[in-house]
């Protein structure tokens, strides 16, 4: 018994073991390391700007604390409103484009699975991933040309929806509250879903053909295909992914909705992000408050992802961690 | 080792004397600090103007060569600059991020604790400068002021004691040096289509008025019933001394027109020149209009536009079907909208020239908003009326419209498609600048304000003036002494006069040596040669202001007195009749000494100042308790009402009080009420000192 347990090593100097034998994949564990302690550790000494009084000139270390106070004001003071208005509009926003931007991708990536020519499906994917690499600015730029009313020039877009009857001419649709929320999505998907579905293309790439052939013998036609052999095979990789963003719900877009939105829209635009940039860096700033609603959601968005994590492993065995 | 002391330049040179200053006493040099100017010395500047063109490095590609060949390239400091280094033995570095917004660049060097320059300039800091400046980031101006050094701004503030107040902070100190725009002159003015006014009222019958285009009015008047102009109510008003226009019914043209049964051009124009005719004794029509004799209200020139809307080819020769009465230059003006408030009866709703100054002094001398008064809620829903009949251009309010209206309106009427308008508020030089050689003769003339009853008493105002702008220059004091007194140095200069030329007017080799410039008023002034004039043609498109600014480097929003010289020299000759216009007339303008007809409230006439010192708690219960100033769409009510609520076509969802209470509790729940006693505490500690 004794000799059993001199044999077993101890922890540590099984992990030095480990190092030195995979020396080389740990050295390049390093930059990644380094990466995240200077961009993702040491910014959170910030945090410490929530419960301050902060003054820019005295610096984090300098200013006075002052406990809970901005999130008592942000949640119970003269934000309030606009506070509970933005963490609406965050959870709204993010449903939908769960609900409408999720699927997409993984719609594209199923019919370019089903193209047979590799030249034609190349070209198609190249042309729904281009917008994913223009800036949010280009795209919003051409978002509010395409949808602009004015005596000086109306957008295709505007015209067009004007015509169907679709919108009552004239509508300024960029400062109509109830026209964001979809202009918001629209945009969303055609500028990320192409390149989204390169991940759903690589899980159905992964599927052995086996399966296919199998059910071709069983008689199973194209959509069963689909229904009893793509989707299953997809499932890992929809559920992680699925995770992942509800973890993201609380950081929806945020330079795309400030770059779309108005005054007049904040009542369905505003977000917990843009609110925090005007409160806490725009006119007659306030760097504690914003900080706050930043914590807000930051924990929000860290209690979704571990519930969705959870709640995956009960049900379908996968999970993150 | 040579030393030159400023305290015996001071003294020697027989240039220096005060610029731009009502005294023309020299500062006594006995009194002055001695510093060494032998030793070259760099600082560094931190000058963030959220244009890459304005700042103090030359940012255009093409390079600039000037009289003497000096050739200026992109990323070399902009030649105004080289030249004061030459002048002070100072090397100028500029750490600038060139695009950077000046607030944000002020929380970014905060942040550092001002170590990263010596030297902090920026437009609509004011503020932040004052504010640090107490927390002592920045040098103490004062202080250094009584030890001797700056004279020549020291003698300035002591001439100007109004300035002076207007820059000291709650513990009595300055801080900055602010950028001090022609004070006392006008700024902005009307401006209209001379040949539209004419040809719609002077027209004898040799072209048709239009008669397809049909008005649906909605505006009823502010000068009817009870309070009809006529008689002691403004039936006599004195646009000129010597010079007593007199309305001799009690008549209101918007009654008159409202009753029409069709209210076509031709309707219209033939009932606003019958009411012309029954109520004054003008040769001509236009008259009531332009030039130095008009006397129109508020309700005439709703009246005229009226005429104009319902005329559109009649004025365009049929190149267009729709002209738009009234625009201002861009959306980001449309604040210019509001100054109509004076017309209705004197309200006044900008206590100075920044939209963002939303006070009036009352007669108690205590500061009141004016944004949540009542009446300004009335004529809100006025100007709904005015818009509901297309009388203001659309995109005016429209904040994603970044385009120059008055490029637009005025100034392409020979391109396809053209847009046309009529009126709008502006500065005189740009709007009455001659076009180019392939353009139709431009008639922008500038015009009279339209009279009304203002602080009690009939008059002629307009509510704009040249002011202490919240732009200026601090010296950062974490820099060594010896930078410090070199920045003071520099500060200093540009009160001397020699300073004062060289950035009002530019370099000494872009001027005329042996003549003058004769301005307006009979000021001469520094001219610029050929070379000055035919180079901004090229590189500028004729405007000198651009070109001193963002070619040269002079003109920048620092520390000095801006004199109006310069832009004489690039004003067409309507432009100078507009100016000879306003300057022979009764016309009144705010100032901070606050003179004018007295009325009902003494300090009507005062300028508010440019920024207010906010103690730190002040400062925190601004940020914690009111929203006012972070929630802009606070603002957007204010346009939503004019653009929505007389015609009741709001988008759902939209901001739109249904009444002035609804209206009131907007600003209530932002915090409105700590907002105000804030700032009247400050204020009233502003006041505290100066007694």
């Amino acid at each position: 018994m004794n000799d059993m347990i001199k044999m077993r090593e101890p922890k540590g100097k099984k992990i030095l073991k480990g190092i030195k034998k995979e020396w080389q994949l740990y050295l390049l564990l390093i930059p990644i390391i380094l990466w995240f302690l200077f961009f993702a550790y040491k910014p959170m000494i910030g945090l410490i700007v929530a419960f301050e009084r902060f003054e820019p000139a005295e610096g984090i270390f300098g200013s006075d604390m002052r406990g809970l106070s901005n999130f008592v004001n942000i949640v119970t003071g003269v934000n309030r409103e606009a506070f509970w208005g933005a963490f609406r509009n965050t959870f709204i926003i993010s449903l939908y484009g769960l609900v409408f931007g999720f699927p997409i991708p993984i719609i594209l990536a199923l019919l370019f699975s089903e193209i047979r020519s590799d030249g034609y499906r190349k070209i198609l994917q190249t042309i729904t991933y281009l917008p994913h690499f223009l800036s949010e600015v280009t795209i919003t730029g051409i978002v509010i040309t395409l949808v602009y009313s004015g005596v000086s020039s109306t957008g295709i877009v505007a015209q067009l929806l004007y015509s169907l009857n679709l919108v009552p001419a004239g509508t300024k649709i960029i400062e109509t509250p109830n026209y964001f929320r979809p202009m918001y999505i629209i945009t969303g998907i055609w500028k990320e879903s192409g390149y989204n579905s390169i991940v759903y293309f690589a899980a159905i790439m992964g599927i052995s053909p086996v399966m296919y052939e199998a059910l071709k013998v069983d008689g199973g036609n194209k959509w069963q295909e689909i229904r009893y052999v793509t989707l299953p095979g997809m499932a890992p990789t929809l559920i992680i992914m699925i995770i992942m963003r509800i973890g993201r719900m609380l950081s929806v877009g945020y330079e795309r909705v400030l770059l779309l939105y108005h005054p007049n829209t904040y009542v369905t635009a505003d977000v917990l992000s843009t609110l925090e940039q005007r409160i806490g860096i725009g006119t007659g700033s306030n760097q504690g408050l914003g900080s706050a609603i930043g914590i807000f959601n930051s924990v929000i968005g860290f209690a979704l992802v571990i519930s969705a994590n959870k709640i995956s492993r009960q049900i379908s065995k996968t999970s993150l961690w | 080792m040579k030393k030159i002391f400023l305290g015996a330049i001071v003294a020697a040179s027989t240039f220096i004397s005060l610029a731009s200053c009502n005294n023309s006493e020299t500062p006594n040099s006995s009194t002055s600090i001695s510093v060494d100017l032998t030793t070259n010395i760099e600082l560094k500047l931190n000058m963030a103007y959220g244009n890459k063109d304005q700042t103090v490095t030359y940012q255009k590609s093409n390079p600039l060569t000037l009289p003497d060949n000096t050739v200026i390239t992109q990323g070399s400091l902009k030649p105004f600059w080289s030249y004061l280094g030459k002048q002070t033995n100072t090397t100028f570095k500029d750490i600038t991020i060139q695009s950077q917004k000046a607030s944000e660049m002020i929380t970014t060097s905060a942040a550092t604790g001002f170590t990263d320059a010596d030297i902090y300039g920026g437009n609509s800091i004011a503020e932040s400068l004052m504010s640090y400046g107490v927390q002592k980031k920045f040098a103490n101006l004062t202080e250094m002021m009584n030890q001797g050094l700056m004279p020549h701004v020291k003698a300035y503030l002591d001439a100007n004691p109004s300035f002076k107040s207007a820059i000291t902070a709650y513990d009595g100190n300055i801080y900055h040096l602010p950028y001090i725009a022609e004070v006392g002159e006008f700024a902005r003015d009307y401006h209209m289509r001379e040949s539209w006014v004419t040809s719609l009222l002077d027209n004898t019958g040799g072209k048709s008025y239009d008669t397809d285009t049909t008005l649906t009015t909605y505006y009823k008047g502010f000068w009817v019933g009870n309070n009809a102009r006529t008689g002691n109510n403004g039936g006599t008003v004195t646009p000129k001394e010597g010079v007593n226009i007199t309305k001799k019914t009690n008549q209101n043209i918007i009654t008159l027109m409202n009753a029409l049964p069709s209210k076509n051009g031709q309707a219209l124009a033939e009932c606003l020149k019958t009411y012309i005719q029954n109520n004054y004794d003008y040769t001509k029509a236009s008259e009531l209009y332009l030039g130095e004799k008009a006397a129109y209200d508020i309700d005439e020139l709703v009246a005229l536009f009226r005429v104009i809307k319902a005329n559109p080819k009649f004025l365009t020769s049929g190149k267009a079907d729709t002209v738009w009465p009234y625009f201002t230059r861009q959306s980001s003006y449309r604040e210019e909208l509001l100054r109509f408030a004076t017309y209705f009866g004197g309200v006044r709703v900008h206590g100075s020239d920044s939209y963002s100054a939303r006070w009036e002094i009352d007669a108690n001398g205590q500061i009141q908003y004016t944004y949540t008064k009542e009446e300004l809620y009335n004529i809100l829903n006025y100007l709904s009326d005015w818009n509901a009949e297309g009388l203001i251009f659309t995109d005016t309010y429209d904040s994603n419209n970044k385009n120059n209206f008055r490029n637009q309106l005025y100034f392409a009427d020979n391109a396809e498609n053209a847009k046309f308008g009529f009126m709008t508020f502006d500065f005189t030089a740009s709007t009455t600048a001659d076009g180019g050689a392939n353009e139709p003769a431009r008639d922008i003339v500038g015009v009279l304000p339209p009279v009304s009853k203002v602080n009690g008493v009939w008059q002629y105002y307009i509510d704009n003036s040249r002011v202490i702008k919240p732009d200026g220059w601090a010296i950062s004091n974490q820099s060594s002494d010896a930078k410090k007194q070199r920045a003071a140095v520099i500060f200093d200069y540009f009160f001397t006069e020699e300073g004062a030329v060289l950035q009002n007017y530019g370099l000494p080799q872009m001027l005329k040596t042996d003549e003058k410039f004769t301005g307006p008023d009979g000021k001469e002034v520094p001219a610029y040669n050929d070379w000055t004039l035919q180079t901004t043609k090229e590189m500028a498109n004729g405007d000198l202001s651009t070109f001193l600014r963002n070619f040269i480097g002079a003109l920048m929003p620092v520390g000095y007195a801006k004199e109006i010289g310069f832009e004489y020299q690039y004003t067409s000759e309507r432009g100078f009749n507009a100016w000879k216009l306003l300057q022979n007339s009764t016309t009144n303008i705010p100032s901070y000494a606050g003179t004018g007809l007295q009325g009902d409230n003494p300090n009507y006439y005062k300028l508010i100042p440019p920024v207010f010192s906010l103690t730190e708690r002040q400062t925190e219960t601004l940020q914690n308790d009111t929203t006012i100033n972070s929630d802009n769409s606070l603002f957007e009510v204010i346009f939503n009402i004019i653009r929505y609520k007389t015609r009741n076509d709001a988008p759902a969802s939209v901001k739109l009080p249904a009444d002035y209470n609804a209206y009131y509790k907007l600003f209530q729940d932002a915090g409105i009420e700590t907002y105000i006693s804030t700032y009247q505490a400050a204020y009233q500690t502003m006041q505290a000192l100066n007694k």
